[in-house]
């Protein structure tokens, strides 16, 4: 019995973290609210309430969270073997863009269009992903600041292939920079009458093989002890060189997935800016963040960051608190978990301290 | 297009005021880098002083002074926070450093909005940008004050404290020490040095640097804010210092290889290049930047070890 509650609770424990960061990054975004003169209580309450509380608003928050799911499943990989990767949003667009190009060319029955442009996609984003690991592992450079570099490439790219090459000629909206809209091979809708997509499905499919991959099989293990001690792990007998390509190309690939999902199943086109100005890759980078790089812990994130910004748009409508609200908390929320790691490092220190004595 | 001299000392002028926020910054990471401390948050750094500039001189109505001081107070209490992070929560400078980039961008929106009521861009005539300054000498021929036109104090003064940098790093005793933790931490501390003490007051210290590129960046050749108003100089800064490999005087020239790529970048969008190509520029550039930077440290790297293998060959000769 006593077994079977401590099992419980250990099994609980990659939760608690989250919500203590959760919980205190709230409370920081009430203190922020107070300050400027809205009410707090009304406004966080607003934020919850905005994203999860209606079928319709839930339905919303799990549109928005399918891309974010994406992007934070593709940070846990990177971050949790030790590979400080913000790449996530110049895969993710480089995906997007590959996708719009992609369908519109393919004459055939929509499931294979759809099929066809997810791989295609994926393909583009690993292929991204790899450039910038390859800059960094071969040119002994920061990946994270090369990462960061690839992301404004990709936009720019992205935004010029959409401006100048694939530019939708029938647009009702002269000023719009978008690609042709995709009529065939979309994702449809799961219920006709709310926004969330069979992208989301994916995504849930995506977190279970991240899942048994990190967890279940040798190539995981190879990663987690990369990302406890790369040292040790090489000492070990782990090619960390391939390992890193690896677990950097399959980061990509997912990457590249959820910007494929999100042309395919909500906007069906290329628009520019729409993976950047949602902010979706630093969502999922937080996410997986404030999870410790558990990928279950990756999904709830991702959700409930996801809830706080639509709840976030909401927030600003009806009590006129600007939406950037969330920013501010998936800042606090970021920077408290590792915080974290300080709780743990304390205990190890103090625990040394004591086999000293 | 028409490469006259006018066009090159346009070209020279954008150069310095490009290259100064980037120097000032890349300065601050040298300082942190010197100091064993991995510093990112230049960026967030650098938004916050823009901001508060912005809004001490909207509500001043126009003091130049008061903006300045409050960039560089803001930055400094952003760095504060972040070393006390690091330093003192023993958090992952990666991660604090990437949080408060994200949320200075969202919080100079939330409150750009609270103080203002306007997201985006925020422009008004009773701004009063940094007082813009021509060397004496400039005057004396009409081409030198072209390639001096819009310079700020600030910008002159990046210069000076990149000298003042070298001078504090490399010739007081403090700098010395400083310098001693970036080489061996634990031997530092060993000898008595108070090394999360001169960390702290060193990230804080590169807080003023990064304040100044603030206040250049939103009072300088403009004076406004516009979101995400750094659009990534910070972590070319970080490039910067790398490729400079933390030398104040090596961070200086890279720095004016970024400014010299973004002048030219901004000058080919008069041309038939689109924008969104030359917009990219520095970006590519400092891809490959980092990349000659690693081979060239290779080559040093190779050839040090050929002549300390040649030495030895030759004292095992000269010992037989």
């Amino acid at each position: 019995m006593n077994d079977k509650i401590k099992k419980l609770t250990a099994s609980l424990k990659p939760l608690l973290y989250p919500l203590i960061a959760i919980v205190v990054g709230l409370f920081a975004g009430g203190i922020i609210m107070a300050i400027t003169g809205h009410d707090p209580i009304k406004g966080i309450f607003g934020l919850v309430k905005g994203g999860f509380f209606s079928p319709y608003s839930l339905a919303s928050t799990l549109t928005r969270g399918t891309p974010v799911i994406f992007a934070a499943l593709s940070a846990a990989l990177a971050w949790g073997s030790g590979y400080s990767s913000m790449g996530a949003q110049g895969q993710m667009i480089i995906g997007a863009i590959t996708a719009a190009i992609v369908a519109p060319l393919i004459n055939a029955p929509g499931w294979v269009v759809v099929i066809v442009t997810l791989l295609a996609a994926m393909a583009a984003g690993a292929l991204y992903s790899l450039m910038s690991a390859w800059v960094s592992a071969r040119f002994d450079a920061y990946l994270l600041v090369i990462t960061l570099m690839f992301n404004y490439v990709a936009d720019y790219f992205a935004s010029y292939l959409t401006n100048y090459v694939f530019l939708d000629p029938n647009a009702l909206d002269k000023l719009a920079i978008q690609t042709q809209k995709i009529e065939n091979g979309i994702l449809p809708r799961i219920l006709s009458r709310y926004t969330t997509h069979y992208g989301f499905i994916i995504a849930l499919v995506c977190v279970a093989l991240v899942y048994f991959i990190v967890n279940k099989t040798s190539f995981g293990y190879k990663t987690r002890m990369t990302g406890l001690n790369a040292s040790f792990a090489q000492y070990g007998g782990i090619k960390a060189k391939r390992t890193m390509y690896l677990v950097l190309l399959l980061s990509g690939a997912i990457a590249g997935l959820g910007g494929a999902c999100e042309v395919l199943g909500t906007k069906f086109r290329y628009v520019d800016k729409m993976i950047t100005s949602p902010g979706y890759s630093w969502s999922g980078i937080t996410a997986s963040l404030m999870s410790g790089y558990n990928i279950l812990g990756c999904l709830f994130s991702a959700i409930f960051l996801a809830g706080i910004t639509v709840g976030g748009s909401v927030v600003e409508l009806s009590m006129n608190i600007p939406s950037e609200i969330t920013a501010i908390i998936q800042g606090v929320i970021t920077m408290l978990a590792t915080a974290r790691f300080v709780i743990n490092w304390k205990k190890k220190q103090n625990g040394k301290a004591g086999e000293q004595a | 297009m028409n490469f006259s001299w006018t066009y090159i000392s346009a070209i020279i002028s954008s150069t310095f005021r490009m290259c100064s926020p980037i120097l000032l910054c890349s300065l601050a990471a040298a300082v942190c880098s010197k100091a064993n401390v991995f510093n990112i948050a230049m960026e967030g750094c650098m938004m916050i002083s823009a901001f508060f500039a912005i809004v001490v001189n909207y509500f001043t109505g126009g003091s130049v002074i008061l903006s300045v001081l409050a960039a560089i107070l803001s930055s400094m209490a952003v760095s504060a926070l972040l070393a006390y992070f690091i330093i003192k929560l023993k958090a992952s400078p990666v991660v604090v450093g990437m949080a408060i980039n994200t949320t200075s961008s969202g919080l100079t929106t939330y409150l750009m909005y609270v103080f203002f009521k306007t997201k985006g861009l925020f422009q008004r005539p009773s701004l009063v940008g940094l007082t813009k300054v021509t060397p004496f000498f400039a005057s004396w021929f009409p081409e030198l004050s072209q390639m001096f036109y819009g310079l700020t104090y600030v910008d002159y003064l990046s210069w000076v404290l990149a000298i003042a940098v070298y001078i504090f790093m490399y010739k007081t005793v403090l700098g010395y020490r400083i310098r001693a933790i970036g080489i061996n931490q634990e031997a530092a501390r060993s000898l008595g040095t108070p090394v999360e003490k001169y960390q702290f007051i060193t990230m804080t210290l590169s807080g003023i640097l990064c304040g100044l590129a603030g206040c250049l960046l939103s009072m300088g050749s403009v004076t406004l804010f516009i979101q995400n108003i750094t659009s990534g100089k910070g972590y070319i800064a970080m490039t910067a210092n790398n490729l400079g490999r933390s030398h104040p005087i090596g961070v200086a020239l890279a720095s004016l290889f970024f400014g010299i790529c973004q002048s030219v970048g901004s000058f080919l969008q008069q041309t038939s290049l689109k924008g969104q190509i030359t917009g990219a520029i520095p970006y590519v550039a400092t891809i490959l930047a980092s990349i000659v930077s690693s081979i060239r440290t290779k080559q040093i790297k190779e050839r040090k070890i050929h002549e300390a293998m040649k030495k030895t060959v030759e004292r095992q000769e000269n010992a037989s």
